[in-house]
């Protein structure tokens, strides 16, 4: 694996993650949890969602994973997130298996960063 | 009202409402808002949001665009439904990139939005200024819905008003079918008054007045002059008497530059006889069927509630009037009607729509009709009060039903009295009102009043115009004669100064009703009363006719001694 080679700060913003230990303090930690929850809940959604060429479920849960990760201070993610809404959004789904696998990779990046943070 | 206190009234903390299906989302933004010192309601659906709303009424709602169940812009357009007048300001929270899905938002109703990720700073700001917008908007409904319920006051006070003044001034005649009036439904706070009232003795009392000003100053005074207008006249009192009580009492009560210019005319059906008081009215216009023409009567007097008691004129003009002609009084706001060029109706233009209506009954409307197609959609900046009264030889039939208002009566049953009036009293004093008052303190007597008027103010006026006086009634047999005679009655009272009239009443009651016997004497030498009977029997309506009505409505009539007393019997029965 290449995880130690990663730069954190360039998977998620750091003075992010700074701003919501102040708002949240003792519960950053259950933010993180909640977050990575949803997350995961959402991708399995959009790979079944993707298997059955569902635009609409693609485009809702594309938006709602770009809504929350923008929160949490996700860089790339939250724009992978987008170019899938917006195939949802236009029906043009050619492309969806290979965002979708972008945005796993991305994810447990993310996934990976955040939990460093909280603990 | 305090724009600080619904953010500080600790029983009174704000709620605001966090609608996202994110729970991450849900957690940020009400840890945000809880520092704040803000209560958080969260829902993670519309549907729950808006149930939420309703049963919490929060201040301020934060909703996310795109939820499941019920979107983020159906939950806003519901909620501000339920909010009704309130304003509950919408935020949405989104992270919606494109112009026309934040417009969407917006057109749902939404005021703002607050895109992800959260900023502390920018949500602590927003929430500060909508709450900041939220207590203006209280103020100003605060001080709307006061000016509303002043407003509803206002309105109430001016029903309540114009209810007791329509139950004083509409207690009289006006809806006799010789009369024709166009009144402004509001004219009370335009301050013109129209009165008409039936007179014990049968003829009518008319009177058309005009304050100056508008609204409550200009109402005012129409109560007053109402009351005494109905009152006295339904006491027996004669024009000079009330126009002179309107005027005392109106200079009493009004302050300094209010003042009523009024037109107050006397009807004697019997002697077809106009007699008009008029002060800083337009001149009066009298239209003759007979020859088709018109002729003014002048408003010779200054308005009421000017002039102090001794220099107040109650000089009548005496006018006849044949059966058919028909009186014209109206206010200066007909004269002075404005078109849209700003040119006044004025008075031509009125004789022109008289002489153009073609037949008499449509006199009224083709003056109606001048007026208002002349002023077209102009604007009304006076009232315009129009009266047309027309002669009429049966005016007590056409007015059966007159409603002079009947007291229960109860007061003496057996008495007699003796009333003797000397020359320094006969001079300008009415007896007749207090007269017929004490005799109306009957019980039972009161439907009958018009009738004892009658006979008591015949046999007044023959005492004291032939004995007292010495005038001679033959001088009454042509209309120029009477108007003559009239003034040779003024002149001679003036001169007055030894002479007396006596008046006698006794009255018994029985269990049908009574009896009341009535006698006049005077001072005068008398007259062959035999021959007087029986001539008067034959003269033409102008004179004699007054002693064969008292003859008709008693069941005794006789004169005594050398002819300087007459005794009446009359009987009468409860109604």
């Amino acid at each position: 694996m290449c995880g130690n080679m990663i730069d954190p700060s360039d998977v998620v913003k750091t003075e992010t993650i700074v701003e919501l230990k102040e708002i949240l303090a003792d519960d950053f930690s259950v933010l993180v949890t909640s977050y990575i929850e949803d997350a995961q809940a959402r991708i399995k959604k959009l790979q079944i969602a993707i298997k059955d060429a569902d635009a609409a479920v693609i485009k809702a849960e594309a938006h709602s994973l770009k809504g929350s990760s923008l929160n949490l201070g996700a860089r790339s993610l939250p724009e992978l997130c987008s170019l899938l809404e917006s195939c949802g959004n236009t029906d043009s789904l050619e492309d969806t298996p290979a965002l979708f696998s972008k945005i796993e990779n991305e994810f447990l990046k993310v996934e990976t960063v955040l939990s460093q943070h909280a603990s | 009202m305090n724009m600080q206190l619904a953010a500080t009234d600790p029983n009174q903390r704000i709620k605001v409402l966090v609608a996202d299906d994110n729970e991450s989302d849900r957690m940020i933004l009400s840890s945000i808002i809880s520092k704040q010192g803000y209560e958080v309601l969260v829902a993670s659906n519309g549907k729950e949001a808006l149930s939420l709303f309703e049963r919490e009424r929060p201040q301020i709602v934060l909703l996310d665009a795109i939820m499941p169940e019920m979107d983020g812009m159906e939950t806003a357009r519901s909620i501000k439904r339920s909010a009704g007048d309130d304003f509950i300001p919408v935020l949405f929270l989104t992270s919606l990139q494109d112009a026309s899905s934040l417009a969407e938002c917006l057109d749902a109703g939404g005021d703002d939005f607050l895109s992800k990720p959260y900023s502390q700073i920018i949500l602590k700001a927003k929430l500060n200024a909508f709450l900041r917008m939220r207590s203006m908007h209280s103020l100003m409904q605060a001080q709307r819905d006061e000016i509303s319920k002043h407003h509803q006051h206002l309105i109430h006070e001016q029903k309540v008003a114009k209810q007791v003044f329509d139950n004083v001034a509409h207690s009289g005649c006006l809806n006799s079918p010789n009369i024709k009036f166009m009144l402004s439904p509001l004219a009370m706070f335009n301050g013109d008054v129209l009165l008409a009232a039936v007179k014990p003795s049968g003829g009518m009392h008319i009177l058309l007045g005009d304050f100056t000003g508008h609204g409550l100053p200009a109402a005012i005074g129409a109560m007053p002059m109402a009351e005494i207008f109905y009152f006295m006249t339904n006491k027996g009192f004669g024009i000079t008497d009330i126009i002179a009580e309107i005027n005392m009492k109106l200079k009493s009560i009004l302050p300094v530059g209010v003042f009523c210019c009024g037109c107050m005319v006397d009807f004697n059906f019997e002697k077809q006889i106009i007699r008009v008081w008029s002060g800083g009215l337009p001149d009066s216009m009298l239209y003759h069927t007979s020859s088709k023409t018109i002729s003014r009567i002048e408003s010779k007097h200054v308005a009421l509630g000017i002039r102090s008691p001794d220099d107040f004129n109650t000089e009548l003009q005496v006018l006849e009037m044949a059966k058919g002609d028909r009186l014209f009084i109206f206010s200066d706001g007909i004269s002075e009607a404005l078109n849209s060029n700003g040119e006044m109706f004025g008075e031509e233009r009125m004789i022109d729509a008289m002489h153009a209506a073609g037949e008499d009954e449509k006199l009224f409307s083709s003056i109606q009709d001048s007026v208002t197609g002349f002023m077209g959609d102009s604007e009304r900046d006076d009232d315009i009060t129009l009266l047309e009264v027309k002669m009429v030889d049966d005016f007590e039939l056409l007015n059966e039903h007159t409603n002079i208002a009947n007291a229960v009566q109860t007061g003496p049953q057996d008495w007699s009295m003796q009333y003797e009036l000397g020359a320094n009293t006969l001079r300008d004093f009415n007896p007749l009102p207090l007269m017929l008052q004490i005799v109306m303190e009957v019980s039972g007597l009161r439907p009958y009043s018009g009738q004892i008027y009658t006979i008591m103010a015949e046999l007044f006026s023959n005492a004291l115009e032939h004995g007292v006086l010495g005038l001679d009634s033959d001088i009454k047999e042509t209309a120029a004669g009477f108007i003559e005679y009239y003034e040779e009655r003024t002149r001679q009272l003036e001169l007055l100064n030894r002479g007396f009239v006596k008046f006698h009443f006794k009255h018994r009651s029985s269990a049908e009703g009574g009896v009341l016997i009535v006698r006049l004497e005077d001072s005068g030498p008398g007259f062959d009363h035999n021959d007087k009977l029986k001539l008067s029997t034959q003269r033409s309506k102008y004179s004699g006719r007054g002693l064969p009505l008292v003859q008709s409505l008693t069941d005794s009539m006789e004169y005594l001694g050398v002819g300087n007393a007459v005794e009446v019997t009359y009987v009468w029965q409860y109604d």
